[in-house]
Order: structure tokens, then sequence, then C-alpha cells
């Protein structure tokens, strides 16, 4: 099953909203009743699968939303991977976790679809929370612009996005499941099927072209 | 030395960071998710089968790797290139090396006929196909395991041995008159 994954990610955030349930149930650490869950699921129980669906589907979701900057296309590919994932549960032979399996489906079908809409890409972004103008982290970006910290919010939520679609999509996923979703090196090596020391120095990359793409932003 | 990423300072990125966070998808998205899921796995849309790249993706993930590492790094691209050259120069060099044996013609083996005891019984009347050649029969041998037996008797023709003889049948002439 899982190997325990000791060290907990640099960089995420102790009131981190998304990263809060993605620690909660951890892939480091899946529920008794999960294994359970796919046992019933692969043979074809719908309620068991029901499940599933419920306790992943916001990460996997953010995931490929994160990827592809489009809520439209994170719907879509997010719906297509769960469906996949059930119609594949009979080759899943439980050499990693469930979590990670689905996450290699979903990180799969997302870099497929990118290469294939390369250069026909369109940002459909989602809205921000209305917490987002008063977390703190946020606002020492922002301070010398306010008093319109929702636009200078939304300009910086945009910049951010299409910055991220500078990169390649192996920097992209880095930067999106470690920065992001908070998961460690060492789940994100499982997924990418690469080892940690990749992992590490695609990461390094990353901030270091999304910093240089966000320099009149973000101060270093 | 290249410095790790938790080294050099990403604060600011940080930060920035978190704004995605704060991205979420329409009011009731995800109560909604699980019911839109399950309704295409019971109408077993999705059903067709995945592209050929994408089941090469998701079973055989080093040769995608291997592919992709073919377009991007020059040097194994040249490794690569490399190899199918020295294995098709070691072909062309073998082949010449090794002699040419042609196969060994096929050779009629007649099976000697039964010695005969006492009186001759009736043989079967085995009507003859009209095999002119030896080199026909080499040609049957592969399928009748180089023999035949008994052999087939040489003639000319599929119909020489339903050939009748016509006679001349003589009617008396009726006396021509009283």
């Amino acid at each position: 099953m899982t190997k325990p994954v000791a060290a907990k990610p640099s960089g995420t955030p102790a009131n981190d909203p998304a990263a809060a349930p993605a620690n909660s149930t951890g892939p480091s650490s899946p529920p008794p009743d999960e294994v359970d869950l796919v046992r019933r699921a692969r043979r074809g129980d719908l309620e068991a699968y029901d499940e599933l669906v419920r306790r992943y589907q916001e990460r996997i979701y953010a995931t490929i939303y994160h990827m592809t900057a489009n809520h439209e296309d994170a719907n879509d590919l997010a719906q297509e991977t769960f469906v996949k994932a059930f119609r594949a549960l009979r080759s899943f032979k439980g050499g990693s976790s469930f979590y990670t399996w689905l996450y290699r489906i979903a990180v799969n079908k997302t870099i497929n679809f990118l290469k294939q809409r390369r250069g026909r890409a369109h940002m459909s972004l989602n809205d921000l929370d209305f917490n987002a103008e008063h977390d703190p982290d946020l606002m020492v970006l922002i301070s010398d612009k306010t008093p319109r910290r929702e636009a200078h919010l939304a300009e910086l939520q945009e910049r951010l996005n299409a910055a991220m679609q500078k990169l390649s999509e192996v920097h992209r996923l880095v930067v999106t499941l470690h920065d992001v979703q908070g998961l460690p090196h060492e789940e994100i090596a499982r997924i990418m099927d690469c080892n940690v020391g990749t992992v590490r120095s695609r990461l390094f990359y990353a901030r270091q072209q999304l910093q240089a793409y966000l320099s009149d932003f973000i101060k270093p | 030395m290249r410095p790790s990423p938790e080294s050099e300072s990403f604060e600011a990125l940080r930060r920035a960071l978190k704004l995605k966070h704060y991205e979420k998808p329409p009011p009731g998205y995800f109560e909604d998710f699980p019911r839109r899921v399950m309704a295409q796995i019971r109408a077993g849309r999705f059903a067709e089968p995945d592209t050929f790249w994408e089941r090469l993706t998701w079973e055989v993930p080093w040769l995608t790797r291997f592919v992709e590492a073919l377009f991007t790094r020059p040097a194994v691209a040249m490794g690569f290139g490399g190899a199918v050259c020295a294995v098709l120069i070691g072909g062309l060099i073998y082949s010449e090396n090794v002699a040419f044996n042609p196969p060994k013609p096929v050779t009629f083996v007649p099976i000697p006929e039964a010695p005969v005891v006492s009186a001759p019984a009736p043989t079967p009347v085995i009507p003859s196909f009209g095999i002119a050649h030896q080199s026909d029969l080499a040609l049957l041998s592969p399928l009748t395991n180089g023999s035949l037996n008994p052999p087939l008797p040489m003639s000319g023709s599929l119909f020489d041995h339903f050939r009748v003889s016509a006679q001349p049948v003589g009617f008396p002439a009726p006396n021509s008159a009283p």
C-alpha cells in the first residue's frame, strides 16, 4: 500500500484552504475503508465508487483546472478521468494507492489534452473566493495598490495563470502539485513516474521561470 | 552546484501562488459532479476505446518517455540512430559472410510393390489421369509425402480407359422385290 510520507511539503501554508482537505485525507494516509471501497467498486458497486468520487473530486478537478486554466476543459477532463478510472479498476493492481493511481490517470489525460490543444489555449478562469481579499499574504503583494483590491487581485490572477501557461506541461504540473496542492516531492515522483531529484530540479526551474514572468508584480 | 528549491527564496512567488487556492468553481459544482459521473458510467458513455497514444502512455510509460527523449535530447537521438545503423551494417556484413545453401530438391522415392504370391487377384481399375511426365509427379510429392502407391501408369489422355472400338454392324437388307 501507500508508503508513509514523513516530510511535510515546504511552502504549504498552514491556513491554506485548498491544502487543508488534501492533508486531512491525504494520499499518505488513506482512510481504512478506502481499500474496501475500491474492492467493492471493482465488483461494480456504484455506490462505493460514488463515495470515492466524492472523496477525490475536488483535488482531481483542481489539478486539472490549474493545468488548463479553463473551467470547462477541467470539468470535462475530470469527468473523463473518473469514468476511465471506473472502467480500468480491474487493471488496478494495488501497487500504489488508489489516490496515486487516479492522479496518474488525470495527469496523463491532461497532458495529452494540452499537447493536442497547444497553440489554441484560452483561459476561462474561476471566480476568486471573497476570502482572498483578506488573506495577509496576498495583501502584501497588492498593499500599495489599495483601495482597488478586488481589481488588482483579478489582474494578479490573470497574470499568474498566463505565466503558468507559459511553462511546459511537466513544469506546470510540478508547480501545481507541490506549490498549489501541497503534495510532497515523493508523492509527486510516484505520480509522474520519475525520481525525487527530477521533481526537485523541475520545481526549481519552474519557480525561476515563473518568478521571471511575474517580475514586475512580485519582488523576490 | 545548483541550490535546492528550498534554499533559494521564492517567498514572493509562494504568496502569489496562494491566490490560486481561492479560485473556486461555481457554487454547487461539487454537489452535482458525482451525479454526472455516475450518469455517464450508467449510460456507458466514453465506452469507445482510447486512442492508441493514450493506451501507450498509460500502459507503456517508459516508451513515451523514450520517444520524448528522442525529440528533446540530441544525445539520445544520436545514440539511438547509431545503434540502428550498427545493427543494419552488422546485418549486411553477416549476410555477406554466410554461404548460400540452396534447399535440396525433393526426390521422388517410389515405394516397392508388394510381391505377388500366387494367381494375381483382379486388380481394381485405376483410371489414369494423364500425367505425362515424371516432373508432374514431383509436383505432387509434397502433398503425397513424395510417394505414390501404386505409381500411376503413363498415358496420353484422360479418356484412354473408356475408349470404345467401333465395329460395323451389318443388317441384312430386305429383298427388294417379291
